[in-house]
């Protein structure tokens, strides 16, 4: 293989890429691709092994959020550049689709990916200006993009309601299946079937993406852009690139949100929830392919875990973002990662 | 009320707010011109700040001039233990790193001092607050006119500290360029140390003034912060001089804005002077100190 | 089994177990009469939020001591579900969702917050259960859903009281009006509008501020310059004190008007002497025409050491409402017969509480009375009463 000075600026991660290597493991190893398969034989049987329809909404909440934490892991964990005003995006699609629906009665199947499209166009909009800032800058700019997003959500009543936001925003159209009915989205069963299929196509999608060519060019902006340049790298393709691809699928995130919970406000777009957002994909682990996923389950479900210590909550978050940046660098994932490696030694240290 | 009249009580106003924008801002340009480092706890620095001194004057009985120094002396060991539990350790890291973990600084202690103290605003009376002033046309009270002269006064007295003492120089010397004056004998750790004791001061002290004038609750940080880092990136990121100009500035042009505008979009005013600067000027209008590299 | 393999079948194991693991496997069986309250007990709002629940928990503990509800001749205790929504309408949705699939509640009783209910009313709406509002004000949250109820008035009738009586009965000729910038501010600003057209009444700006704003000087001063004789201010608690306690310091004497937020201890507390001579709304004050309420006045810090406020008292009465409406359907389900039942129980009810009379009509929007009061001595004075129909 001729030297690709490219790869060179591609840090490896060993510890956290075990899954990474699930495709070439399945090409290889059958065993590997019936434990997949029992995979998705597991995720497909969920809606009738848990029976208790609040447990499912939770299930499909984290769904929506592996989704949105994946897509800012494109932002942040590979490219490195953070968002802090990630909500936007997501809430963008959110109103798009929800408004498009509701006043326009636009069938939701083409709201889905135009909800994406019109976050793409505002991810292009925030990101254009962006190009050329750098952390703290990149940091509270896309912040302040975040909060006018919402202050226009909020003062531009005609259009979005204002605050009391817009309720009422149908499921998905039913699709009618020749011979053996119409299939609905409303009870939450079937809305788990779509997320299962929106999500898993756009997660594979994502991991595409990182593993092309212009996925490794995401990664060699994030160590280090000069030398990027350098090598030949087109950093502001890959930029855009990056933003828009991202700024789509939170765009898909936040349309699913919408017709799942029916309602959105400004509230959607606040600040908490874009440093949840970002929460999920660092604790869970920057920079690999299934840190957000883990994240994103661990803050969907946190407020529910802890409706105990209600509002001792946001403190837990707190305290967890600071120990996990000043400990587990690699966020849970890693930390997984390194447990097993080190019991891995330890067993083979005992072996004669 | 004629219209220099009311141009003038805006400007007087905008002044007030002003003030405490350019204490905010000093000490977060301190702090990243020296470091290199941004603390997204500093909104969290000047609210802690203000509870302290309602402690310590409210609860505890304390003169208010005395609360006040407490109140800073408490938020400057706040600082040091945010140096050395945090900034240290991720000293020379990728920046992501500072930014998250003080977020989650940030989200920690807003919400500990929501648990702590209650959401409920809390009051921090004091004898002369609210007592009515009249300069001329124009009528403010004692308390705001307290908060201009005070931060005027604090701010001169540091920068003329950081422009003729050893130690200012020191300081100054550290944000041209940290290794060479680690090179010359500064010592970067102590400088560190310094540097946060004094922006987490400065951050009480805007938090103790402002508190008789309006409440004292837990998410004050969020939105005081916003603006701080506004200011420090209209002035120029590392720029003392600029950090306190701008404050000033942005809040008389705040002040006119939303009186002569209109009030309701008043923040945004504040976000898209932002993202004008940063597409237009990102150093601010008076550009960054000397950095060595990128 | 390498480190791998197992990784992929534990994230696949953890999606289907771990919720199981949490909260346990099946529903419970319903051997009471279960009633959900949903409001903001943590986050900004907290304080209301909790005066709610214990309002309405006070009167549960009522019913229960006296036995409970009469369903056909049997007493069956109530068993309450208080759940937090922290204030967010997301939340809310969540909340409601584990009330009626979960814990299996017959009425929810909430929110507080208008964006909270509006959100909420979907959730019970889907599900076919009966809902009661207590404090949630903006009029859509009746209009258009029969399965809701509101026992106290709603924003147009409030505002639109307040604002004839400021505009006829107060003889003051011109206003200013300084709102919050969402739905409560503007469409009370609206209302006064209209009233003051009307009247022939002049209003000379309207100025605005954001929740969480601290500093109004800009605003105050813009009014102050124009002179108006009243000011009619929209705006909760923490903003309002702030508001009146700045406009005082700055000299100025305008009458201030308010709504039903500002019937509230925490106002006059925070407020202090700028409260003075504020005339605003206020839908439960202890009332000597009416004994409930000095007695309820008594019992609230008895039972919850909190102050009986309008807050605890509309959801103390919201659950006598739905005692009365489940014996009188003679059923407590979450079946669509039982549901029926109740709702036509609600419409036929005309009940004697600690807020005085409370009637629906045919939206399910209730017709009370409410005062108008004075800050006199640091304290609320009535100076005036309201009721449905104009008098």
């Amino acid at each position: 293989m001729p030297h690709d000075p490219r790869a060179q600026l591609v840090e490896e991660r060993p510890k956290a890429a075990f899954l990474g290597d699930l495709g070439a493991l399945v090409r290889r190893l059958p065993r590997a691709r019936l434990t997949l398969a029992l995979g998705l034989l597991a995720l497909i049987a969920v809606p009738w092994v848990v029976r208790d329809p609040y447990l499912l909404h939770m299930i499909n909440m984290a769904l929506i959020f592996i989704l949105v934490a994946s897509s800012l892991n494109l932002l942040v964990g590979y490219a490195g550049r953070l968002n802090l005003g990630y909500a936007a995006f997501y809430g963008v699609g959110a109103y798009t689709s929800a408004l498009l629906t509701l006043k326009l009665g636009w069938p939701f199947w083409v709201t889905l990916p135009l909800g994406g499209l019109v976050s793409l166009a505002v991810g292009l909009v925030i990101g254009v200006p962006c190009l050329r800032l750098k952390g703290p800058y990149l940091a509270i700019a896309t912040l302040s993009f975040g909060e006018i997003t919402r202050i226009i959500a909020h003062n531009w009543d005609a259009v979005t309601n204002g605050p009391l936001g817009v309720r009422g925003i149908p499921a998905p159209n039913p699709i009618p299946i020749p011979g053996l009915g119409t299939i609905t989205f409303v009870s939450k069963t079937n809305y788990y079937y779509l997320l299962l299929v929106v999500v898993l196509l756009c997660l594979w999608g994502i991991r595409r993406l990182i593993q092309s060519q212009l996925g490794r060019s995401f990664q060699a902006l994030r160590e280090d852009d000069i030398l990027a340049e350098h090598v030949g790298i087109n950093t502001v393709w890959a930029k855009l690139v990056n933003y828009a691809v991202s700024a789509f699928f939170a765009g898909i995130a936040g349309v699913l949100y919408a017709h799942y919970i029916r309602y959105v406000s400004p509230e959607t777009l606040s600040l908490g929830e874009s440093f949840t957002m970002v929460a999920m994909v660092v604790v869970g682990g920057m920079g690999t392919f299934t840190g957000p996923i883990v994240g994103a389950i661990l803050f969907t479900w946190l407020p529910e875990i802890l409706r105990v210590a209600a509002s001792y909550r946001m403190v837990i978050y707190g305290a967890i973002m600071m120990l996990s940046i000043l400990f587990m660098r690699s966020g849970l994932v890693g930390a997984y990662a390194t447990l097993m490696e080190r019991w891995q030694h330890w067993r083979e240290g005992r072996t004669p | 009320m004629s219209l220099e009249t009311l141009l003038g009580q805006q400007i007087l106003n905008g002044l007030v707010m002003g003030a405490i924008y350019a204490c905010m801002a000093l000490g977060l340009t301190l702090i990243y011109g020296i470091l290199d480092q941004v603390n997204f706890a500093h909104g969290e620095m000047y609210m802690l700040g203000a509870y302290a001194v309602l402690v310590f004057s409210s609860w505890l009985h304390f003169p208010y001039p005395l609360a006040i120094l407490l109140g800073m002396v408490a938020i400057a060991i706040l600082g040091l233990l945010f140096e050395h539990g945090i900034f240290r350790p991720l000293r020379g890291t990728p920046e992501l790193n500072t930014i998250i973990a003080s977020l989650g600084a940030s989200i920690f202690l807003w919400n500990l001092a929501l648990v702590v103290f209650g959401p409920i605003p809390q009051e921090l009376k004091t004898s002369i607050a609210f007592q009515s002033v009249q300069i001329g046309p124009l009528s403010t009270s004692v308390q705001r006119l307290l908060v201009i002269f005070v931060s005027v006064g604090i701010i001169g007295i540091l920068y003329l500290v950081i422009m003729r003492t050893r130690i200012g120089k020191a300081m100054r010397a550290a944000s041209q360029d940290r290794d060479i004056a680690q090179l010359m004998g500064v010592d970067i750790g102590r400088i560190a140390e310094l540097t946060f004791m004094v922006g987490g001061a400065l951050a009480a002290l805007a938090g103790g003034l402002i508190a008789p004038i309006f409440l004292v609750y837990p998410s004050m940080g969020l939105m005081a912060a916003q603006k701080a880092f506004v200011v420090v990136i209209l002035g120029g990121m590392g720029n003392v001089l600029g950090a306190i100009t701008a404050g000033f500035f942005l809040g008389v042009v705040e002040s006119i804005a939303a009186g002569f505008v209109s009030s309701q979009l008043r923040d945004l005013f504040a976000f898209a002077i932002l993202v004008l600067v940063l597409w237009i000027r990102p150093e601010g209008f008076f550009g960054r100190t000397a950095k060595k590299g990128g | 089994m390498n480190a791998r393999r197992r990784s992929v079948l534990v994230l696949a194991l953890l999606v289907v177990l771990v919720p199981l693991v949490l909260t346990g496997c099946g529903p419970k069986a319903p051997a009471s009469v279960r009633l959900g309250i949903v409001g903001p007990f943590t986050g900004s709002v907290a304080y209301y939020g909790n005066l709610m629940k214990q309002g309405g928990l006070l009167a549960v503990d009522e019913i229960n001591k006296a036995g409970g509800v009469n369903l056909g001749g049997k007493k069956v205790p109530i068993e309450a579900f208080p759940v937090d929504d922290a204030g967010k309408p997301a939340e809310s949705v969540a909340a409601v969702e584990k009330l009626i699939t979960q814990d299996k509640v017959v009425i929810v009783i909430g929110a507080y917050l208008s964006s909270c209910t509006l959100a909420n009313l979907e959730v019970t709406g889907r599900y076919n259960i009966t809902q009661i509002v207590p404090i949630a004000v903006a009029d859509a949250i009746t209009t258009g859903h029969p399965w809701v109820f509101r026992n106290c008035p709603n924003q147009s009738m409030q505002t639109g009281q307040m604002a004839v009586w400021a505009v006829e009965k107060s003889g003051l000729k011109s206003f200013a009006l300084f709102l919050q910038n969402d739905d409560y501010g503007r469409g009370g600003g609206e209302v006064f509008r209209k009233a003051a057209e009307k009247a022939g009444v002049q209003i000379v700006t309207t100025e605005y501020f954001n929740l969480g704003d601290t500093d109004f000087s800009t605003q105050l001063t813009k009014i102050k310059s124009l002179n108006p004789e009243g000011i009619f201010l929209v705006a909760l608690v923490t903003e309002g004190s702030q508001i009146v306690k700045q406009a005082r310091s700055m000299g100025m004497t305008q009458q201030f008007f308010g709504l039903g937020g500002f019937a509230s201890q925490k106002f006059l507390e925070l407020a202090g002497d700028a409260a003075e001579g504020m005339i605003h709304v206020s839908y439960w004050e202890p009332d000597p025409n009416n004994p409930k309420s000095l007695e309820f006045a008594k019992a609230m810090p008895a039972f919850s050491g909190m102050e009986a406020e309008m807050f605890s008292a509309a959801t103390y009465d919201a659950v006598y409402i739905a005692k009365e409406a489940l014996e009188k359907a003679g059923c407590a389900s979450q079946e669509a017969e039982c549901q029926e039942k109740i709702r036509k129980a609600l419409h036929a009810m005309d009940y004697m509480g600690v807020q005085g009379r409370t009637y629906f009509d045919e939206e399910g929007q209730g017709q009370l009375c409410f005062y108008i009061v004075r800050v006199q001595g640091g304290k609320r004075t009535i100076i005036d009463k309201a009721c449905p129909g104009g008098s």
